[in-house]
């Protein structure tokens, strides 16, 4: 069956016990990254234990909602009939600002997928799939 | 530290290889089966022997179960390789190599068969309705499929390094080359221009069709046994001359997943760390493999694998593949040489091991004169990479 809606076309991310505080802060529009609430380190994706320090303490540390792209693919195959009337579509790799190195897999919206390049400064922007569930885009900016 | 063990290939079993759907009169299991029986009877090694199964991952014909439809009395080693996709095809042989040289087990097989037709294909999503763990961070956010995930890092190692488009054409134009000699490959009668591969369908950029891997079912499995059996058996040892698996930091679910390697090594397959120690407990260097199969689930990542494996400055590995540089047996470095994942087969990658095998027997479709080291490196982006260094014994 052809989707239309992003519920259609793409699984909805289950919230784990390591992950759920990510898609909760979703919820409420706020981008927030894992931190080591011992040595502070960033890591992402979430995980339960600090690979520099082993802590298993976490907090988790607000960002600014803005990056580059890092880099991206313009897809244009159909994985599945769901997908048939999206494409073609943007996957990009953000390098998000406020961390050294933390990449966020996400899509960039509001623009024409064949002119998204790598280096573009973007923002989040959030789409509220339904209820229960939030995810961060991103648009130019 | 020196690769400590004389374990030799003494097997090659192959089933025919067949576009994905078209294997319907057998089951993917039945062809593990045909591929493992198959290595055994070319090795003049009775099946009842085998007492070791080992693959890697997303097998789905489990080594105790495969045991049991052949009937082997006893089995003495069972073992799969971590980490997705093709990556430990190479770890599978050495894992078994490891086992052999410890006296756990005499006659250990490393098989994989894949028959797409009969289970999902790897381009293609399942249907699920939620993503669970890591995953959720890439397939919620429309990262869901292999061409994708490995059309990150390419596009990212061309616009570091200012890569052509070309570049990746000539690596799928090298494995059509080497299929075209190969009466064994899906693509055996269907040759490739580069104007062809420009024209065909834009997939996930910068990958198009070609620059995928085929879509196959098939299997294909290696025996490995001691030195000393192999000397008494009738065909001429593969020495398994040096073998590694690994990875650095960060790169456990790699591409397929994470995309948070550290940003240094990011445009590369993972590949480097394992190469070096491949070398290393060899005692060769690049310059001493006369022939190399590089695992090209898609075209990128094979030019990222030459040059963490020391065969071109990074960057640079397309001049290994432009103007027909490396097809044929008169190539400076002939690479994939029975046409690979791109044009033989997509079997994980384990028809490449095969293949990497055949060069040192001397009964490759692209046969290299006077083989002494044989390279093949596995799957790229995610850990456990894996390789094998073979050579007469």
């Amino acid at each position: 069956m052809r989707g239309t809606t992003r519920e259609e076309i793409f699984p909805l991310p289950e919230k784990g016990i390591d992950t759920a505080p990510f898609w909760e802060a979703c919820n409420r529009h706020e981008l927030v990254v894992q931190q080591c609430a011992d040595c502070g380190a960033l890591r992402h994706p979430p995980t339960p234990v600090c690979p520099d320090c082993r802590s298993y303490e976490v907090d988790w540390a607000d960002v600014p909602g803005t990056g580059e792209i890092y880099t991206y693919t313009t897809t244009h195959y159909a994985a599945s009939p769901a997908h048939e009337d999206h494409t073609p579509y943007n996957v990009s790799i953000v390098l998000l600002d406020g961390t050294e190195d933390i990449r966020l897999i996400t899509q960039v919206v509001d623009i024409d997928p064949e002119s998204v390049e790598i280096g573009m400064p973007v923002e989040v922007v959030w789409e509220d799939v339904n209820e229960d569930t939030t995810v961060p885009l991103f648009r130019p900016s | 530290m020196p690769w400590n063990s004389d374990a030799c290939i003494v097997g090659l079993g192959e089933t025919e290889y067949v576009k994905q759907g078209e294997m319907t009169d057998r089951s993917e299991f039945e062809l593990a089966c045909e591929a493992i029986e198959n290595a055994a009877g070319d090795a003049g090694v009775d099946i009842e022997d085998v007492d070791g199964f080992s693959s890697y991952a997303n097998d789905r014909n489990k080594g105790s179960l495969v045991a049991d439809a052949l009937g082997i009395p006893e089995v003495k080693f069972s073992n799969k390789v971590w980490g997705g996709g093709g990556c430990g095809g190479s770890a599978a042989v050495m894992n078994a190599a490891m086992a052999v040289e410890s006296g756990a087990a005499e006659y250990v097989v490393a098989y994989r068969a894949l028959c797409q037709g009969q289970f999902g294909r790897r381009g293609q999503t399942q249907g699920i309705d939620y993503a669970e763990g890591t995953d959720a961070f890439a397939h919620s956010l429309g990262l869901e499929t292999p061409p994708q995930m490995y059309a990150l890092p390419a596009q990212r190692y061309m616009h570091e390094y200012d890569v052509p488009q070309e570049h990746l054409g000539h690596v799928a134009l090298t494995s059509r080359a080497h299929a075209n000699r190969n009466p064994r490959a899906v693509m055996s009668d269907r040759e490739m221009t580069m104007e062809e591969y420009m024209d065909s369908p834009p997939i996930t950029d910068p990958y198009k069709l070609y620059d995928c891997c085929l879509e196959s079912d098939g299997a294909c499995a290696v025996l490995v046994t001691s030195a000393e059996n192999a000397a008494d058996l009738p065909q001429p040892a593969v020495e398994i001359t040096s073998a590694a698996q690994g990875g650095g930091p960060g790169w456990g679910s790699g591409v397929l997943s994470s995309h948070n390697m550290p940003l240094e090594d990011y445009p590369t397959s993972n590949a480097a760390r394992v190469a070096d120690r491949l070398f290393e407990s060899a005692g060769l260097t690049p310059d001493d493999i006369d022939v190399a199969q590089l695992y090209e689930n898609f075209t990128g990542m094979v030019l990222m694998t030459a040059e963490d494996y020391g065969f071109a400055p990074r960057g640079e590995a397309g001049e290994l593949f432009v103007d027909g540089n490396a097809i044929g047996p008169d190539a400076d470095l002939p690479i994939n040489t029975s046409g690979g994942n791109l044009s033989e087969a997509y079997i994980h990658g384990f028809n490449l091991v095969v293949e990497a095998a055949r060069q040192v027997r001397g009964t490759s479709p692209t046969q290299v004169d006077d083989v002494e080291y044989s390279l093949v490196a596995s799957g790229p982006g995610v850990t456990p990479h894996s390789g094998l260094i073979l050579s007469p014994a």
